[in-house]
């Protein structure tokens, strides 16, 4: 049976470099995951990852439980992130492949999906991508933390270190921002307005 | 809109479920939440089609933090590029003006000095101590030095070139320090800097002693030529008073 991040982390204070390392494979990928859609390039987002585990692993000893491993390592990861958009004063790019791979497009397809409607997808991640890039730091942070990590509006205000209404503020003024935007981008001819229905 | 907190909630199913019977109340009778509720959930539905790249992840922690030790010579770290640059500047100023060579290779690095009229080098093949300055060397001895010297370098360059493999070699082995990109960027980036700076001392070392030997090479040539002048204007004056004492001798004659 796996261990819980709470375990792992106790071996690690202790001195145990495999548990610590289970603990970067576990959540290596999610840490990317959250740099990548906060900063929007993809070798920087790689950068922030492995400079948030390395960061984690010096601080273990610091680190009491207070809070989750998961959330401690989004502060970091945030702080990180945080650090690169001041650094290199510009808005996120959200990047993009230039052409369509249709072989690579083909070995991600589901079964029953279409060549089609993979690229649709394809495009309209894009369009979603360049739309939350033009979003405020704070409001695209917050719909990150919510629809692509999870979190509860109460630990994405512990993270953010905000008030409850604010975040619940932010996403609800970024999504209606982004509902605009990909509109303007005619993302809803995509979906023939279905996506209307409650 | 009535209440967006709310609304937002209820869209993430943060309500409790007594505010959750209450709002599901409220949009029975509120046409405008309805339509909102209905624009963010077909907004978060878009949201859903952003999926992150997939890259091969292969950090870890190792034990042990010891920095990668620094070239404890000067040129171990010195590109394949510098190296065939300062060659060729070598060879080029051997085949512009240069009849003599000293090369030198120690603690202070590579040391190349050109010019007409030294002697050889203290370390060179022949072994010879450093040379008279004012002694000249026959064009065909100073070829012979220069091949000898060019041969030299070569042989020095592929020292270097062997350093240099095995160097990267033992970097390539296990690494025993926990780096992290942006660290070995910065790494890299700092070695780079200073084989870029200590390859522009050598290079501007080489030239100012290349300028050097030119400055002294042309004031001893002019040296020379100014004594063979004096020579020359010595016997000149020699002829023209023979000339002139044998043309008053056949006169009194």
């Amino acid at each position: 049976m796996a261990s819980t991040d709470e375990e792992l982390v106790a071996r690690s204070r202790g001195g145990d470099l495999d548990s610590f390392n289970q603990l970067v494979l576990r959540w290596e990928r999610p840490i990317y995951a959250l740099a990548y859609r906060v900063i929007g390039r993809e070798e920087d987002a790689r950068d922030v990852a492995q400079e948030t585990f390395l960061r984690a692993f010096r601080a273990l000893s610091g680190f009491k439980g207070q809070a989750k491993f998961s959330s401690w390592l989004y502060r970091i990861t945030l702080n990180l992130c945080r650090d690169w958009i001041r650094r290199e004063r510009r808005t996120p790019i959200a990047q993009a492949p230039e052409g369509v791979d249709l072989v690579e497009l083909a070995s991600e397809a589901e079964p029953a999906e279409s060549i089609e409607n993979l690229v649709a997808r394809r495009e309209l991640g894009r369009a979603v991508a360049k739309a939350m890039a033009m979003l405020p730091d704070d409001q695209r942070t917050a719909i990150v933390l919510k629809e692509y990590h999870g979190l509860t509006f109460q630990e994405i205000a512990d993270l953010l270190d905000c008030p409850l209404s604010t975040v619940k503020t932010r996403l609800y003024q970024g999504l209606t921002v982004l509902r605009k935007q990909l509109a303007q981008a005619g993302v809803e001819s995509i979906f023939g307005g279905a996506h209307r229905d409650v | 809109m009535c209440n967006t907190e709310q609304l937002v909630s209820y869209v993430y199913e943060e309500l409790s479920a007594s505010e959750r019977v209450e709002f599901e109340r409220h949009l029975s009778d509120c046409a405008e939440c309805r339509q909102e509720l209905a624009e963010l959930r077909g907004t978060r539905h878009l949201l859903a089609s952003w999926a992150p790249p997939q890259p091969e992840f292969n950090f870890h922690i190792v034990r042990g933090a010891a920095p990668p030790a620094a070239p404890s010579r000067r040129l171990a770290f010195v590109p394949q590029w510098a190296l065939s640059a300062a060659a060729a500047l070598l060879l080029a100023a051997g085949v512009a003006a240069v009849a003599n060579l000293e090369v030198r290779y120690g603690t202070d690095g590579l040391v190349v000095r050109t010019g007409w009229m030294h002697g050889p080098a203290a370390g060179s093949p022949s072994g010879a101590p450093a040379g008279n300055a004012a002694q000249a060397t026959p064009v065909s001895a100073s070829s012979d030095q220069l091949q000898r010297n060019v041969e030299l370098l070569a042989a020095r360059l592929r020292d270097l070139e062997q350093a240099q493999a095995a160097q990267l070699t033992r970097a390539a082995a296990p690494a025993r320090a926990a780096v992290t990109a942006p660290e070995l960027r910065r790494i890299l980036a700092e070695l780079e800097s200073r084989q870029r700076t200590e390859m522009a001392l050598q290079v501007s070392q080489v030239w100012k002693d290349f300028s050097a030997a030119r400055v002294n090479d042309y004031t001893r040539l002019q040296d020379v030529v100014s004594r063979a002048q004096g020579v020359t204007n010595q016997q000149l004056r020699q002829h023209r008073d023979s000339i002139e004492s044998l043309y008053r001798t056949a006169s009194q004659r």
